[in-house]
């Protein structure tokens, strides 16, 4: 089938695509990158102005750009991280410059697990529109979705205007909303924010696995005791059927030899017809042997 | 609930009272103000470099967020215009729009009270307003293939296309033995429809060979029939089923239409094999969304929310667009009939009735999703009546939920009761909701006045026809023909590692 008409998901396409056209790239390299074990999506949010590209692009790049105008050209960075002992590559998508007009795509917000809120420390009405995007964000984005709150522009400390303890109450009433203050100009906390932010992600993602792991165990360990038990059951009821066994079998012998005790006496006829038995059937093969077993029988008696 | 801000004049002088200490800043772009809740929000009008969006010149200005309108946004943006996109809802689709939460549903129907618990979750709901499907190989697929707005977009196939005859739904069949076993057609009539099929598959424009002596430029349907001597059913089935059309004037017209459409069906077949039609996940409300923010990306500025007073005309001709007591000047003006009701005029109405259920549609197998066709001719009617059922398997509903959406074009007085031999089909219904809108096309087609409109979205099933319209509409704005390599995103917008992608 022509590759370009396979409908892609939306988290990018498999991992492990390197196609041939790709094979210069990864010659460019210093090795060839291994495919990742995760990829997260995360979303920036926040209102115009407050540094979002430039946090962004701090994280990404490692740059920053005191003049760049509103952004446009960009539809998300990725970025390959290393954590918990897992390769993980961030899709970080930026808004278009739609939150200008409070026109952002309730589509964006979907499968985003991490959510990365962004106010500017020296103007109060960024700060004052984080219940907006709260309510967006409650309308829109997933459940599981990580919260981050980031109050930019740290390099700006003069002339803060919110304070840290103001920022800390509003993400205290939220439930598991984390807060941290960065600056992506003298790049300040930025990567620790966004690598905290994963962490999180991932230990939530880890937990679930746990999780499921030890219902797991739970289930296979019920399984082992149940059989533990059926096999014991299986033996009870074979020590039964040979105990049942053993108790004829020892019926039968207690009434063999009463009726051994009753006849009392054994039968010289009986005796002698042996012998003449035995006689006449070895008598050509074995005459020693004949001999032998006639002394044997004349002289152990009637002992049997 | 945030308030109106009213921008900045612009005119480069101190209006107004300054109610806060001005704050000496950076040259960073946005306007400094400290909101006072009960007093207007007085903005210092001095001006900054890009802060005005309204009183500015932009090359076209887009009205109504709806598909259409979103795709040419899209395009134009990549091509380098500038673009100013508003709508005066306060959420993107306009027409072609996903209600979430239930609740807005109930109130967009004028439903007293709230949605009742069975429901479930009300913003686990993403309601279609008109329901369509994507052909896989159709115009619209290609659309979003180039210009790569399947990035933000999950699709499923639909589960199955039915065909409704004599009071019973028989599933369209897909593969051979489907169509061997079905009870659709007699077995003789089966083996001559083989032949057709197996003659539209071969046939090529190009080589005139495979055309058997026939010229499908001028000959009609019916005599391509009679060719192979296929009888009503036949007939009536590869019309409706599989040609798609709504009523049977096609029959008289040139059959290469016919060909190439039966051509579309199998091929979007080929695609995914248990039907021709996609469905994004979350409702066809995500597809203007996509090409929104592909417009955004590439420059294109969003207003939601805009009430929009005035298309402002100066000898014929548009100039720009008021809104709010601001006017934003532009070259040329797109906009959805809506907008600007004194150049269209009404050519029909359709009926859509939106069913909730709490079941699968009885004897489609217990399907999640699927298509049933019911042909004019089985109901006494002019048009096909269409049902699109789709659930919570594709995050439009609550778990447990379908819904089910019946349309057709309104043919008597009383449009609900037109429809009624579908909704037996889906009884018991939990809630219905009724909607009859008019659908327009444009009596100014531009050329003086520089106005495009788009027309309102049709009842056929899928979006071939409103593909159609997006490219005459293109054609008129720009001059030229249509090509689908001028969606191609023109410059890279993904960075970092993307070397792994």
């Amino acid at each position: 089938m022509d590759s370009r008409y396979e409908i892609q998901r939306r988290a990018g396409g498999g991992s492990a695509n390197a196609s041939p056209a790709l094979g210069a790239q990864s010659r460019r390299r210093k090795m060839p990158p291994r495919p990742a074990d995760y990829k997260l999506q995360i979303i920036i949010i926040g209102s115009r102005g407050v540094g979002k590209t430039s946090l962004m692009e701090r994280f990404t790049d490692d740059t920053f750009c005191e003049a760049c105008k509103s952004t446009v050209g960009v539809d998300f960075k990725i970025k390959t991280v290393e954590l918990r002992g897992k390769k993980i590559r961030l899709q970080i998508w930026d808004t278009a410059g739609q939150e200008r007009f409070n026109s952002i795509t309730s589509a964006y917000y979907r499968g985003a697990k991490g959510i990365v809120l962004v106010y500017d420390i020296t103007k109060q009405e960024t700060f004052d529109d984080l219940p907006k995007w709260m309510k967006m964000i409650d309308k829109y984005a997933s459940e599981e979705a990580e919260l981050l709150l980031v109050g930019n522009k740290l390099d700006c400390e003069t002339d803060r205007i919110i304070t840290k303890q103001t920022a800390e109450r509003f993400t205290s009433r939220i439930s598991g909303m984390r807060f941290c203050e960065a600056s992506a100009k003298d790049n300040f906390n930025v990567e620790e924010c966004f690598l905290k932010l994963v962490d999180d992600i991932l230990a939530k993602d880890e937990v679930e696995e746990l999780r499921a792991e030890m219902e797991e165990v739970r289930d296979s360990y019920l399984e082992e005791e149940v059989y533990q038990v059926q096999e014991l059951r299986r033996e009870l009821d074979r020590s039964n059927k040979n105990c049942r066994i053993l108790q004829y079998r020892l019926r039968k012998v207690e009434q063999k030899s009463l009726r051994v005790a009753q006849t009392g006496h054994v039968d010289g006829e009986l005796l002698r017809n042996l012998e003449q038995d035995l006689k006449v059937r070895v008598v050509d093969e074995w005459p020693n042997l004949v001999r032998t077993t006639r002394y044997v029988l004349l002289t152990s008696g009637p002992t049997w | 609930m945030r308030k109106n801000i009213r921008q900045p004049t612009g005119k480069g002088t101190f209006t107004g009272i300054i109610t806060c200490a001005v704050q000496p800043n950076n040259f960073l772009n946005y306007q400094t103000a400290v909101p006072f809740p009960l007093t207007k929000i007085i903005y210092l009008g001095i001006k900054y470099r890009r802060t005005l969006s309204m009183d500015e010149e932009y090359d076209v200005i887009v009205l109504g967020t709806g598909l259409t309108e979103c795709i040419l946004s899209g395009i134009m943006s990549v091509k380098g215009k500038k673009v100013l996109h508003m709508d005066r809802n306060s959420y993107y689709g306009a027409e072609s729009a996903s209600i979430t939460p239930l609740e807005d549903l109930y109130k967009r129907f004028s439903l007293p009270g709230k949605p009742p618990e069975s429901m479930g979750r009300g913003r686990d709901w993403s309601v279609d307003l008109i329901p369509k499907f994507l052909m896989a190989n159709g115009q619209l697929v290609r659309m979003l293939l180039i210009t790569q707005v399947t990035r933000y977009l999950d699709f499923k196939v639909i589960e199955g296309s039915y065909v409704y005859k004599k009071g019973a739904i028989y599933k369209v069949p897909v593969t051979e033995t489907e169509a061997l076993a079905s009870s659709l057609m007699g077995i003789f009539e089966k083996r001559r429809f083989r032949n057709f099929l197996i003659f539209v598959a071969n046939y090529d424009v190009n080589d005139p060979k495979t055309m058997e002596g026939f010229d499908p430029n001028k000959a009609t349907m019916r005599d391509l029939y009679k060719k192979f001597s296929l009888g009503q059913d036949v007939m009536d089935f590869t019309g409706h089923a599989l040609a798609l059309y709504r009523t049977d004037d096609y029959l008289d017209q040139p059959c290469i239409d016919t060909i190439n459409r039966i051509k579309l069906y199998s091929e979007s077949l080929a695609r995914y094999g248990k039907s021709p039609y996609l469905y994004p996940l979350y409702g066809l409300g995500e597809l203007p969304q996509g090409f929104a923010r592909l417009s955004a990306i590439y420059g294109g500025t969003y207003m939601l929310n805009k009430p929009i007073e005035e298309i402002v005309m100066e000898n014929g001709k548009v100039v720009g667009v008021k809104s709010e007591g601001e006017i934003a000047r532009c070259k040329q003006l797109i906009c959805d009939p809506s907008y600007i009701m004194d150049r269209v005029s009404k050519v029909g109405q359709v009926v859509r009735i939106i069913c909730v259920m709490s079941h699968p549609i009885k004897n489609t197998g217990d399907v999640n999703s699927c298509q049933i066709i019911i042909p004019q001719i089985q109901v006494n009617r002019k048009h096909d009546i269409y049902v699109c059922m789709i659930s919570s398997a594709h995050n439009v509903a609550a778990q447990g939920k379908y819904i089910a959406i019946a349309s057709s074009v309104v043919e008597t007085n009383d449009p609900e009761k037109e429809l009624k031999p579908a909704l037996d089909l889906l009884e018991p219904i939990e809630q219905k909701f009724v909607s009859i809108s008019d659908q327009y096309a444009p009596t100014d087609m531009g050329k003086d006045s520089q106005i495009f409109i788009s027309r309102t979205y049709d009842a056929t099933t899928h979006f071939e026809t409103t593909c159609d319209d997006i490219k005459d509409i293109y054609k008129r704005v720009m001059g030229t023909e249509f090509d689908f390599a001028e969606m191609e995103r023109t410059k890279n917008d993904i960075f970092g590692d993307a070397g792994d992608q």
